[in-house]
């Protein structure tokens, strides 16, 4: 077998490249429209709830706590379903593409990240 | 000829799909590019569509294509062969037959073609690419929508279906029981 010699140029990505999907998890309220619309079934959510008593309030209000945020990157097309139906723009595309791995199971990635979403309107 | 475009498809009677298959030839469209169905399970029937495409040193000006559809209505979707017209439409016409149950007729004779299989082994399910045909995928993980975080509610509200997804198809722990009174 003979020896290719590779062109040792880096790439840069290109700018239309679909990069993955990002999750700026104060903005998510586990509404769980994303999981619903997702033709791959890839994303799962778990979530409990909370009673949170606001200063004034005469009681307590329910809020959803998010606990995992998953996606499974082995099963996702990228067709980006999730981030246009998310009412509160809580899952956005980042330019970066997602890093791969050599087994299945690690394909399955929770999203945790601070709120990083870009500033720049849609 | 009755034809009828949408979407830059002319749809045909099945009749005359030879005929505008060999027309288009005449015309220099001599390369069959792609040669398709699509179940319209709603309408009872399913959707053939092919594109043939004029290369220029077929005496075409530029790249000329068509679309040709033609829509099969009945339980056994039936079309007139097409194989002598086209270079490579025999290889489509048995992935058809196969992946859609489509019956094919002897142009000159009128006999029903007898296909060769192309991809499938004996032992698959017949048609795969019917919309009645179970998507294992769907049956092997529950759903993950089904999951409710207002535990109050999930109590009282009917169980959320996977939309586009037959009750049939799912595992029993993640088709809901009240499914069936819609």
């Amino acid at each position: 077998m003979t020896e290719r010699s590779v062109d040792p140029v880096h790439h840069a990505i290109p700018d239309e490249s679909r990069g993955t999907i990002l999750l700026a998890e104060s903005a998510c309220t586990s509404c769980m429209l994303c999981v619903r619309e997702c033709p791959d079934w890839c994303i799962e959510i778990v979530s409990h709830n909370e009673q949170v008593t606001e200063d004034g309030a005469r009681r307590p209000k329910t809020v959803a706590i998010l606990d995992s945020f998953t996606i499974d990157w082995g099963l996702c097309m990228f067709c980006g379903i999730c981030v246009e139906v998310c009412p509160f723009d809580a899952l956005w595309w980042e330019p970066t593409p997602h890093e791969t791995d050599s087994t299945t199971g690690n394909l399955e990635t929770e999203l945790r990240s601070p709120d990083l979403r870009p500033s720049r309107g849609l | 000829m009755s034809t009828e475009i949408t979407d830059e498809i002319a749809w045909v009677p099945h009749g005359e799909w030879v005929t505008v298959l060999a027309d288009a030839r005449r015309r220099g469209l001599t390369m069959l590019d792609l040669l398709t169905a699509v179940d319209r399970p709603e309408d009872e029937r399913v959707d053939v569509i092919a594109h043939v495409v004029g290369l220029p040193s077929a005496g075409t000006h530029g790249l000329a294509q068509e679309w040709w559809g033609s829509r099969l209505e009945g339980s056994v979707p039936l079309l007139t062969s097409s194989a002598h017209v086209l270079a490579g439409e025999s290889w489509h016409e048995r992935e058809l037959h196969e992946m859609f149950g489509i019956a094919f007729v002897n142009a000159t004779t009128g006999a029903l073609e007898v296909m060769t299989p192309l991809l499938l082994s004996e032992f698959a399910p017949a048609q795969p690419l019917r919309k009645h045909m179970p998507l294992v995928a769907r049956a092997v993980k529950p759903w993950p929508g089904a999951a409710d975080p207002d535990a109050r509610r999930s109590s009282q509200r009917r169980r959320q279906l996977p939309p586009g997804v037959l009750a049939g198809w799912l595992r029993e722990d993640t088709a809901g029981e009240d499914s069936t009174n819609d």
